[in-house]
């Protein structure tokens, strides 16, 4: 099996199937948010998919789904500014979730903490248009930030290494990189521009060898507001030098083990993973039950 | 005391960290150096699951050991996942259990190689729809009752911290009275169970065994206490006599 195909075969392996459990789970719970944000603010924000669901880029070891909420321009029913936006959408998902809030959107998890994988992005659409929307910000300098998600969605399917970003975000999460998922779909195809029409293989190790040898030479700029929104936050020395030293580990591993080394053998299936898992469990070097203090 | 983590520097730790879980960083907060980032867990080169995890260096348990968090949202923080919905701690181990099975102090690569990757297979198993593969220890004190269950025999704990009171002292002499409150000596009576346990833990294990055992049988009479109080109402004192009222609150 050549690089190219085994990296196919893996990100087919990533590949959440339309009827998987997982996308039926977060169907539902979508259908669950959209009903509770409809009770709390009836029929005015427009409701819909957002991030690696729109975009074509999601993966089975990390997937989440962005639900923007966006509110016309002239309604205030929600709050008057962005921030009472944010606030009210964030204390209807309350109600029923546990919400963490993060830059601009709202993180739901189960009363247990279980991470349910759906965010939500409350904002207000610029003009009648429905095109541009603000969004509040709960970090940083500016309090709020301009962005399109049409256009975010276009940039990235458009630009012709979505197998690239997919097995990059692969990589960040076996890596724990704390680079956001959104600056990294930047960085991938501000890397590769002028690589689109190589092998796989070949546009990851030209991503790799970017970010070990000339990080900082690297910038990204947000496609729905090149000039108004910095995203110099988003790649900070500390997360360029984190990944500059995660890409020089991974081709020090390509070259030594080979691509295998670096995500591991292909399962064949999940009967197989799970043999696999219980393999693991008989070899522990020190087996041991768990326990619970309280 | 028993100290179960071998002191290393932060140098030591990334070093070890680097050539042996590369995915996960030492990073140094407020003053507390905290491990973040991706636990793989893996298996003859299969990749089989990754846990997003913080490693405490400076917030330990009784053993000394850090206090392990999952923070991905992977685990439900629900007692039959073993996470405390209070802090998303990860119950590794019983100290009790973890103290006689090990001999040399963890440094960090024996501590994630060791308590921790155990753990995360056995989150794996029951993700995938099988059990712990080694069980679970109860809750609470019934943990420290079955452990006890299965050195002593018998779990009541008033008698366990009898015979760990006994198995403290450095020199155990025959004549004395056995701690199970028959009135006969010693070696007419549990003196086999007394020298096998001896010969199994170490002086420090005992000790270690009894100052949990005290905890929790002061924790099992301060429940029974708060309990006996809720049910049988509680007493007020007027004009100098008691007189009881039951209570609903």
């Amino acid at each position: 099996m050549t690089p190219s195909e085994y990296l196919s075969k893996l990100l087919d392996e990533q590949t959440l199937a339309e009827d998987s459990t997982e996308l039926k789970r977060l169907r539902a719970r979508r259908g669950e948010v959209e009903r509770l944000l409809r009770d709390a603010f009836g029929s005015s924000p427009t409701i819909r998919y957002g991030g690696s669901k729109a975009k074509g880029t999601m993966i089975k070891e990390a997937y989440d789904l962005d639900v923007i909420c966006y509110f016309p321009r002239d309604d205030d029913d929600a709050g008057g500014s962005l921030k009472d936006i944010y606030n009210n959408v964030k204390d209807a998902l309350a109600t029923k979730y546990v919400v963490v809030p993060k830059t601009s959107a709202i993180r739901l998890q189960s009363q247990n903490y279980e991470d349910f994988h759906v965010d939500v992005v409350p904002g207000r659409f610029v003009d009648d248009d429905k095109e541009d929307a603000f969004l509040h910000r709960t970090t940083g300098d500016k309090e709020r930030l301009k962005t399109n998600l049409n256009v975010h969605i276009e940039h990235v399917k458009g630009s012709g290494v979505v197998p690239a970003i997919r097995l990059s975000k692969l990589w960040r999460v076996r890596r724990g990189l704390s680079i956001k998922h959104f600056a990294l779909e930047l960085l991938v195809i501000e890397v590769l521009k002028r690589k689109r029409s190589s092998d796989l293989d070949v546009q990851m190790q030209h991503l790799w060898r970017t970010l070990r040898d000339d990080v900082d030479s690297i910038s990204i700029e947000d496609p729905a507001n090149p000039n108004g929104n910095d995203l110099s936050e988003l790649l900070d020395d500390p997360i360029r030098q984190q990944l500059s030293t995660a890409a020089a580990q991974t081709l020090r591993t390509i070259d030594r083990d080979g691509w295998e080394g670096v995500f591991g053998k292909l399962a064949t299936s999940e009967e197989a993973k799970q043999a696999a898992i219980r393999a693991a469990a008989r070899s522990l070097a020190t087996p041991l039950r768990p326990w619970c203090r309280h | 005391m028993v100290n179960l983590w071998r002191g290393e520097s932060n140098v030591e730790i990334e070093a070890a960290l680097a050539a042996t879980y590369p995915t996960l960083q030492l990073f140094v907060e407020n003053g507390k150096r905290i491990i973040r980032g991706a636990f793989n867990v893996e298996h003859g080169g299969q990749f089989l699951g990754v846990f997003q995890v913080e490693v405490l260096l400076d917030e330990t348990d009784v053993l000394g050991l850090p206090i392990v968090k999952e923070v991905g949202g992977r685990i439900p923080r629900v007692p039959e996942r073993h996470i405390n919905r209070r802090d998303g701690s990860a119950c590794l181990y019983l100290p009790e259990d973890l103290v006689m099975r090990t001999k040399e102090p963890f440094g960090i690569v024996a501590f994630l190689d060791g308590p921790v990757r155990s753990f995360f297979v056995g989150q794996l198993c029951v993700e995938s729809g099988d059990p712990f593969p080694f069980g679970e220890w109860g809750h609470g004190v019934d943990g420290a009752r079955e452990l006890l269950l299965d050195l002593f025999g018998f779990d009541d704990l008033t008698l366990c911290v009898a015979f760990l009171d006994l198995l403290s002292r450095k020199v155990i002499k025959a004549h004395w009275p056995c701690p199970c409150g028959n009135r006969r000596a010693l070696r007419d009576c549990h003196y086999r169970l007394v020298q096998r346990v001896r010969h199994r833990l170490s002086l420090r294990t005992r000790r270690f065994l009894l100052s949990q055992a005290r905890m929790h049988l002061l924790s099992t009479k301060t429940e029974e206490a708060r309990g006996s109080e809720e049910g049988a109402g509680h007493e007020v004192k007027i004009g100098g006599g008691m007189w009881q009222r039951n209570c609903p609150a």
